[in-house]
């Protein structure tokens, strides 16, 4: 069985337990991605991401009805869709349709204001259960170090700003004693320096298995592989089970690159899928294999694990992960952050090609598209645009898409 | 009385406008920039997210900012960006941008990073962040008065003066005066709306005189009609509702009056506090002032930019919520930026038909 098949077991496993908790009733918390999950998991509270729950409903092929209802709800066709299918999904009700039978209300909800629309989702999201809300605050950063990914690791203070970590371990705070409430314990913060230290571990193991990737002469493992070896983990960070299968993934890898396995053993063209995946059609990753030699040898959830997440504590890992947490989703859309790292990243990872999803109705994921795309032509990426949404599949012409990303791989052949 | 000259003049030509005696131009993109320590420190604030009118027909398109700009980019940042490549404020001294504003953050990154990249040169205004959280928990009000500082400190260092508590309280004094200028006029009209919005674009006891001394006429009757939805820097949909009914209240940015600083002991209070900034934190603030704001109104009228991302989200409940006082809501769904004659006459007729 490979690590992926495995951390897909699990998963499967983890989440029966999960809805098993939640469907019986127990407290659970409903969060955004950027939001500091440690502090869930370190204080053992059901967690449900609302971006994944977002990308479940999608697979299920359900996302078309809900954003019809959307809009016969009332509200406009232009609203972002990724963090808002479930709200939409909830506020329909009707759970036999829905995965798990839906999900019943939250004890908890947090998000963080990384852009407008997440507290206002939220906010009817705590309208409409009378669950508990807190909204992380985001300021921007002033002066964002192009190279965000040198300093980030130790030197994070000066990186994102004494100011804005102290409100977020302030208002981190908060959530903690929230955390406390709901589950009648107190905050062990050595136990939380150990687990957080664990973190760090499981992050670095990553780093070596980007680097392992990046380097083989064949990408060993295609994108839709990669995904769950590293999400899956991701989700249970600092867990024994996630550092012990991240090592195997590590292993894996390893042995492949050694025996010269190859995702496609006529690989000629290196892509690289920008964007989040593309949850109700992911297919399409492995469609130019056969026809042209070309593999998504690159997606951002194996990179990012260390650039976006090993923070070395300086004693103090509250603070540690405030730096993680402050600019976690900035640094993947906004410039100079973006374009400098995707640079970088398709360097390092010998990228041909970029395919970019460029979502038109979410400003805080679109913003800063060109600024990436010219960048990485100046550095001799080919970059092909795709505008569509991570989870609305109804101008999503697969056909169309497959055509456009031919033609361009048909041009680079020829050239 | 027509809108008195000089602010038609301001209304109309904008940053383009400023007159060099008013003092050190210092733009201002969005809402909440304490504008007294501007004063105090000698500069005067330019609005300079909202374009001079005559952008429309022949404002300035600089291919350095058509290769970064998505079609989806906020109209305001794209003209904005559009005119700061263009050299419009290379007089200025600085430019504040509002991260709260729902186009302030985009405005500034690009700009910042066509500079960064040496698309667009170096020289010209300085360019600034400012952060300032509309939440009221403590830990934002610590935050807010660093912010405070470091804008202090950015404007003293850009204007070459230190801030003089004396002239701070004469600003906040001559801020007040213009505030309460601004509340005597009629919610509603285009010239009301010309008349109060002429005062980003003049210093605050200018705008105070002026509209002292030429206060439009509160003229309109009939229905009460209460605009909702997203920025709008002309006075289309008052001109619209002309001879329908009386706009009773407009709570879009720029239809409204925003809070100002009325302390020079805090300046951000109110500011900070604000229901109605877009990021006003926790947001049923926001809700809850849109609900108050709309009361005793005949007809709520709704519209947002095509790319509005956060003010959507409050569509269905300002409805049931309208509709269940006995009063109309009407959604004119997309507003264009400059919106032309067919979208103004479907506008006209859906509002008319709203009112009969």
């Amino acid at each position: 069985m490979t690590c992926a098949a495995t951390a897909a077991g699990y998963q499967r496993d983890w989440l029966k337990g999960l809805r098993g908790q939640i469907t019986d009733g127990a407290d659970y918390a409903f969060v955004n991605a950027d939001t500091p999950h440690e502090l869930f998991h370190f204080m053992d509270v059901p967690m449900v991401t609302n971006q994944w729950w977002s990308a479940v409903i999608a697979a299920k092929q359900l996302a078309p009805r809900y954003f019809d209802r959307m809009e016969e709800m009332g509200f406009h066709a232009h609203l972002p869709r990724y963090s808002s299918l479930p709200l939409i999904a909830q506020m329909e009700g009707d759970f036999d349709l829905q995965p798990w039978g839906g999900l019943p209300s939250p004890a908890l909800l947090c998000a963080r204001a990384s852009s407008d629309e997440h507290p206002r989702l939220f906010q009817r999201w705590a309208e409409l259960t009378g669950a508990e809300l807190h909204i992380l605050s985001a300021p921007a950063t002033p002066d964002p170090a192009p190279d965000w990914w040198v300093q980030a690791r130790s030197d994070w203070e000066d990186l994102y700003g004494t100011a804005r970590l102290d409100l977020m371990v302030d208002e981190m705070e908060g959530l903690i004693e929230a955390l406390e409430r709901m589950t009648g314990r107190a905050f062990d913060r050595d136990g939380f320096a150990d687990y957080m230290a664990r973190i760090d571990a499981q992050e670095r193991v990553v780093d070596e298995v980007a680097d392992m990737l990046a380097a083989a002469d064949k990408s060993p493992m295609s994108i839709s592989e990669q995904m769950p070896n590293v999400m899956i983990p991701q989700w249970h960070r600092g867990s024994d089970w996630a550092l012990s299968h991240v090592r195997a993934f590590r292993a894996e890898v390893g042995d492949r690159i050694a025996q010269g396995a190859a995702v496609c053993e006529n690989e000629r063209i290196r892509m690289m899928w920008i964007g989040a995946g593309l949850w109700f059609d992911t297919s399409f990753y492995s469609a130019f294999e056969e026809s042209h030699g070309a593999v998504f040898a690159w997606s951002m959830y194996v990179p990012f694990a260390a650039d976006g997440y090993i923070r070395t504590d300086h004693g103090d890992p509250l603070r540690a992960l405030a730096a993680r947490v402050s600019a976690m989703n900035e640094q993947l859309h906004q410039p100079p952050w973006v374009n400098e790292w995707l640079v970088k990243e398709a360097k390092r990872w010998r990228i041909d090609v970029a395919v970019m999803l460029v979502p038109e109705h979410d400003r805080f994921s679109g913003y800063g598209s060109y600024f990436a795309r010219n960048a990485l032509r100046e550095a001799g990426v080919t970059v092909i645009e795709i505008h569509s949404d991570m989870v609305d599949p109804r101008e999503w012409d697969r056909e169309k898409m497959e055509a456009r990303v031919r033609a361009a791989l048909d041009e680079l052949e020829a050239a | 009385m027509p809108v008195q000259s000089d602010m038609q003049l301001a209304f109309d030509r904008r940053a383009d406008g400023i007159d060099a005696g008013f003092g050190v131009p210092v733009g201002v993109f969005g809402e909440g920039v304490p504008g007294p320590l501007v004063t105090a420190l000698g500069g005067v604030s330019v609005d300079v997210k909202a374009p001079p009118l005559s952008d429309a027909l022949d404002g300035p398109d600089m291919p350095s900012v058509a290769s970064v700009a998505e079609p989806f980019l906020d109209s305001f940042t794209a003209r904005f960006l559009h005119r700061f490549a263009a050299g419009s404020f290379d007089t200025f001294a600085t430019i504040v941008f509002a991260r709260d504003d729902v186009a302030g953050l985009a405005a500034y990154q690009y700009a910042t990073e066509l500079r960064r990249q040496g698309i667009l040169p170096a020289a010209g205004p300085r360019l600034y962040l400012w952060n300032l959280l509309h939440t009221d928990s403590a830990p934002a009000e610590r935050f807010n008065r660093r912010e405070l500082e470091r804008l202090t400190a950015h404007l003293e260092d850009t204007l070459g003066a230190t801030l003089d508590p004396d002239r701070l309280a004469d600003a906040v004094a001559a801020e007040a005066r213009c505030a309460q200028a601004l509340h005597a006029l009629p919610p509603g009209g285009p010239d009301a709306f010309v008349a109060r919005n002429a005062g980003r674009w003049l210093p605050p006891d200018v705008h105070a005189d002026l509209l002292g001394a030429h206060a439009p006429d509160a003229g309109a009757t009939g229905p009460s009609i209460v605009l909702v939805g997203s920025a709008c820097d002309i006075p289309v949909l008052h001109s619209l509702c002309a001879g329908l009914g009386q706009i009773t209240a407009d709570l879009q940015d720029y239809g409204r009056i925003a809070p100002t600083a009325r302390n020079s002991a805090d300046l951000l209070r109110h500011i900070a506090h604000d229901p109605l900034a877009t990021r006003a934190s926790p947001p049923v603030r926001y809700t809850r002032a849109l609900q108050e704001g709309t009361e005793g109104a005949d007809l709520v009228i709704a519209s947002v930019d095509a790319n509005d991302d956060s003010f959507g989200w409050e569509l269905p409940v300002l409805r049931r919520t309208v509709e269940s006082r006995g009063a109309r809501f009407l959604n004119l769904g997309f507003r264009p930026f400059r919106p032309d004659a067919a979208w103004q006459d479907m506008a006209r007729t859906k509002i008319e038909e709203a009112l009969t």
